[in-house]
């Protein structure tokens, strides 16, 4: 049969072929291939912070080798300690998934060895891959904090070089530092003087403040402006009115000139003052009347332009007011505002003739103080918008209070203010943020304090701003909050800035 | 924390800290018809003992060490009428007060240690005092700042209230007029914290470190401090296994770990206590570094854990992970001590003096943290100063061998000087 003959032909040809194999060769026939097991990363060099890490081998595994927690460590190089989580094959994959999220850029070192493939041949050596966890929302952590004398309200801060300063608190202390703010000491305190709001210093010896006088007890509703010849061992009072209000000190000290500074408050309703230091003059505008209320007068650079902003109640709502002045404050006009603009807080000067005003609901607007001229600024300009979760009806929203550019370079400069998150049912959690701009205004980006929890955003709301110039400026704040600014570098942060449990 | 504000105070309470309640509100509209009270000569105002944050004339705060207290209030009512006379002990049409001053704050002492207190300092009034018109109310907030350190417990202080112009009085029925008070009571909460500390200084311990040889004992100390505010209870410490940094998998077991004492009922506020660790040695075990976590727990503080390193400065000849070596595993793992970066040579004799098998390699010598490889002179992190061979119980040719009995030689580089070490290895197949 053709048939049966054909297999027979071919059984003889295989059982040839095998003869003369096993004759030309005598090793085991079951031995692998020579062969190096190797092993790769296949997850990128950055990973979220519980994100998983994948490695994949070039041959099959004995899994039992990989699942081995002793063949696979994963350590945290910030802390040095290992980082637990849980091992599995996804098809070839050896994947390992942290037991919970890590902190922001923390060092990973995964160390791979003793691994063995199904031939028992064994990972040649160690292999380390080196990762981290991604970056934080917030990576410019240039400021950091200072020691605080105190856990009161740090109602503002001045400094007149890069190791002299002053901080005042809202119940009328005032403290000193002459090492950049390493320490401070407590220099003042009057029982007679409260509400603190803002200290400037003109020198060394000279440092003008506003606040409250009691005057021996004999009123609790009047303002003063005060005035340290001595380095702020003590004060005395410059002017003061009855009743009135100073909330906020904007001095500028030109080079060869004397100071010369505007207030903002309320006499009964918005006000604001100038004092020449050289003249011993005073120049008071309002008040407006009404229910028009100040809350900051700001002088520019060279002295020559000033704004004042409050609020104005209309029908039961609040809105944002302000005024304009192209004499250095000794005289003002209103200044019309977009529709609706909310509760303006502060204000700052970009340069002679430029301010930023600041108020609620993320309000910034840019006015020229010599034209009137009013542009709001918003999300396209950096400036956090208001947040809303409709399913758990969370809000986070913002107020801006201070803004403050460096006198040595304007386009570098920063707003202040407030985040306020708020939740149905719970007390708001209100903290500070930082917004810096590199491009006069345009543009704004958040910072981080270094060390500050959740991720360096989570500090006290600030009060003040004083900038020496780009390289060196400190905020102050609530709970004693002091943070410094120290120089211009973009300290975005590096590995290891955020402790476990931030 | 509000500013002051121009606004006679009834008016400015609303709008400039809220601006929720709209229009002006007259305590007449809040008090209804009550009690009769009488009419007083020069005045007198009232902090309502169960408005704004009073129950019964205590304002109740709390908070932590480090921040200001929760915001309270109280409310100042110049009664114009018996029914806006809220404590009915007088009123008065047609007089304001607008000199009103907190003519003292005691300081807030605690309740169950009166030698802690919280000084009268702290407090802080939000709002303004004056002016309180005929007929209006003032809410004032008010919160104290909690120092750094304050131990936990409940503090008590009084405010009192006066007008420096308008001084006190009392009425017809002998009760004071123009002066009001009221208590604080501050619930500081226990923050639970420790903080490990270095046995003789006040430097925090990053990492306990102990150097001992095969076979020997050797301790560490360590301080634990209590850095938060309230005593910490039930300590315990405990170390985890140490494993071999290098790719040996030898662990020595948290059993061979022991903590003297390993736990204290209790760490009082601001207090260390010391404590040392001492790890028995497994006798020949390989030289090199071991590594686990030292854990110190609390019940009322997190948990701390910093790295614990043992390194053992000897060096042993061979260490075999199973023997006799059955098939199950299906290799033998043979570790021996070398020097990163250095070459070794392991070779298998049969009982016949037949080479069985042979490997040689590079110690693996760590990778910089750009990546480079590194060498002996200049070993990376992560080098290894032991090494494991995997025998997959195979000869030369790839064949499986016999049960038996062999004979291993490991040649390696120790500290340096060159080392040859052998032991005997059984195979049961």
């Amino acid at each position: 049969m053709p048939g049966s003959t054909l297999v027979r032909g071919s059984q003889i040809i295989m059982g040839l072929a095998a003869f003369l194999f096993a004759a030309g060769c005598d090793k085991d026939m079951t031995a692998p291939p020579p062969f190096t097991l190797t092993a790769k990363m296949v997850t990128d060099t950055v990973i979220a912070r519980q994100g998983s890490i994948r490695i994949l081998f070039n041959g099959p595994i004995n899994h039992s080798t990989a699942l081995d927690p002793s063949n696979f460590t994963v350590t945290n190089t910030c802390t040095g300690l290992t980082v637990a989580g849980a091992l599995r094959f996804i098809g070839d994959t050896l994947v390992f998934s942290p037991a919970q999220a890590l902190p922001f850029l923390t060092g990973l070192s995964v160390r791979v060895q003793g691994i063995l493939d199904v031939y028992n041949r064994a990972l040649p050596q160690p292999v380390i891959f080196r990762l981290r966890t991604e970056n934080p929302p917030v990576s410019d952590v240039s400021w950091e904090p200072l020691t605080s004398p105190t856990n009161d309200f740090v109602s503002s801060v001045t400094f007149v070089d890069t190791q002299l300063g002053w901080i005042s608190t809202f119940t009328g202390g005032v403290y000193r530092t002459d090492n950049g703010g390493v320490s401070f000491a407590a220099y003042f305190k009057n029982a007679e003087i409260s509400s603190l709001a803002d200290i400037r210093a003109a020198s060394k010896d000279t440092l003008y403040m506003v606040g409250a006088p009691s005057f021996g007890g004999s009123t609790f509703s009047a303002t003063a402006l005060f005035r340290s010849v001595d380095g702020a061992k003590t004060f005395q009072v410059v002017f003061s009115d009855d009743p009135g209000n100073m909330f906020s000190l904007s001095l500028r000290k030109r080079t060869g000139a004397a100071a010369e500074m505007v207030m903002g408050g309320s006499r009964g309703s918005l006000a604001a003052w100038r004092y020449d230091q050289q003249k011993d003059s005073i120049a008071r505008f309002g008040p407006v009347g009404g229910s028009v209320f100040g809350t900051m007068a700001a002088l520019s650079p060279d002295g020559a332009n000033a704004a004042t902003v409050g609020l104005q109640v209309v029908s039961g709502s609040v809105l944002g007011v302000a005024y304009r002045s192209t004499d250095g404050g000794r005289s003002y006009v209103p200044v019309t505002l977009p529709a609706g603009t909310r509760l303006l807080r502060g204000l700052g000067f970009i340069n002679n003739t430029d301010a930023l005003l600041l108020g609620d609901t993320s309000t910034v607007l840019r006015l020229n103080t010599t034209t009137g001229a009013v542009t709001s600024l918003g999300a396209a300009n950096g400036i956090p918008q208001t947040q809303i979760d409709a399913t758990t009806g969370t809000a986070i929203f913002f107020l801006f209070t201070r803004a403050a550019f460096a006198p040595d370079d304007r386009n570098v400069g920063w707003i202040i203010g407030t985040s306020v998150r708020r939740v149905p049912g719970q007390a708001d959690v209100r903290r500070g943020i930082i917004l810096i701009t590199r491009d006069g205004g345009q543009t704004f980006t958040r910072q981080a304090v270094l060390g500050a929890p959740d991720n360096g955003l989570g500090f006290p709301e600030l009060r003040d701003i004083f900038v020496l110039n780009k390289s060196f400026s400190v905020v102050a704040g609530d709970a004693g909050f002091i943070a410094a600014r120290k120089s211009d570098v973009q300290n975005f942060a590096t590995l290891c800035s955020f402790p476990a449990g931030q | 924390m509000s500013r002051r504000s121009d606004l006679p105070q009834s008016r400015a309470s609303r709008v400039l800290r809220f601006a929720t309640l709209v229009g002006v509100l007259t305590v007449a509209t809040l008090f209804p018809p009550g009690a009769r009270a009488q009419q007083v000569s020069g005045g007198d105002f009232d902090i309502c003992d169960d408005l704004g944050s009073l129950e019964g004339n205590v304002m109740h705060l709390r908070g932590r060490p480090g921040f200001g207290t929760t915001s309270g209030s109280f409310v100042l009512v110049n009664a114009a009428n018996d029914a806006q006379d809220c404590d009915h002990d007088g009123f008065t049409p047609g007089v304001d007060f607008t000199n009103l001053y907190v003519q003292q704050v005691t300081d807030f002492v605690n309740v169950a240690e009166p030698s802690r207190v919280i000084s009268s300092r702290n407090f802080i009034l939000g709002d303004f005092l004056n002016p309180l018109r005929n007929a209006f109310q003032n809410v004032v907030g008010v919160t104290v700042n909690i120092p750094v350190g304050t131990p936990a417990g409940t503090y008590r202080g009084s405010v009192t209230i006066t007008d420096s112009v308008r001084t006190r009085g009392i009425n017809a029925n002998g009760e004071l007029l123009r002066v009001d008070g009221f208590i604080v009571e501050i619930e500081v909460l226990p923050v639970g914290e420790a903080t490990l500390l270095q046995p003789d200084t006040a430097s925090p311990l990053d990492s306990l470190v102990i150097r001992a040889r095969a076979g020997d004992r050797a301790s560490g100390v360590f301080r634990i401090a209590n850095t938060g505010n309230t005593p910490l209870t039930d300590v315990r410490v405990a170390v985890s296994d140490l494993r071999s940094e290098s790719a040996v998998g030898i662990i020595i077991p948290s059993s061979a770990i022991s903590a003297s004492p390993p736990s204290f009922s209790s760490i009082a506020f601001r207090d260390t206590v010391r404590t040392t660790v001492t790890v028995s040695v497994t006798r020949g075990i390989l030289g090199g570094r071991y590594r686990g976590t030292l854990i110190v727990q609390s019940a009322n503080a997190p948990s701390i854990q910093v790295p614990f390193v043992l390194i053992v400065t000897s060096s042993r000849g061979i260490v075999f992970e199973n023997n006799p070596v059955r098939n199950a595993p299906g290799v033998a793992r043979i570790a021996f001590n070398a020097d990163p970066g250095t070459d070794y040579k392991v070779a298998i004799y049969d009982m016949d003096g037949l080479l069985a098998y042979t490997t040689t390699g590079t110690v693996f010598a760590g990778v910089t943290v750009a990546g480079t490889p590194g060498t002996a002179a200049n070993p990376a992190a992560g080098a290894d100063y032991a090494v494991s061979v995997t025998w997959p119980l195979i000869n030369g040719r790839g064949e499986g061998i016999a049960s038996g009995t062999y004979l291993v030689i490991a040649e390696s580089i120790v500290n340096g000087q060159r080392q040859l070490a052998q032991a005997k290895l059984i195979v049961i197949r």
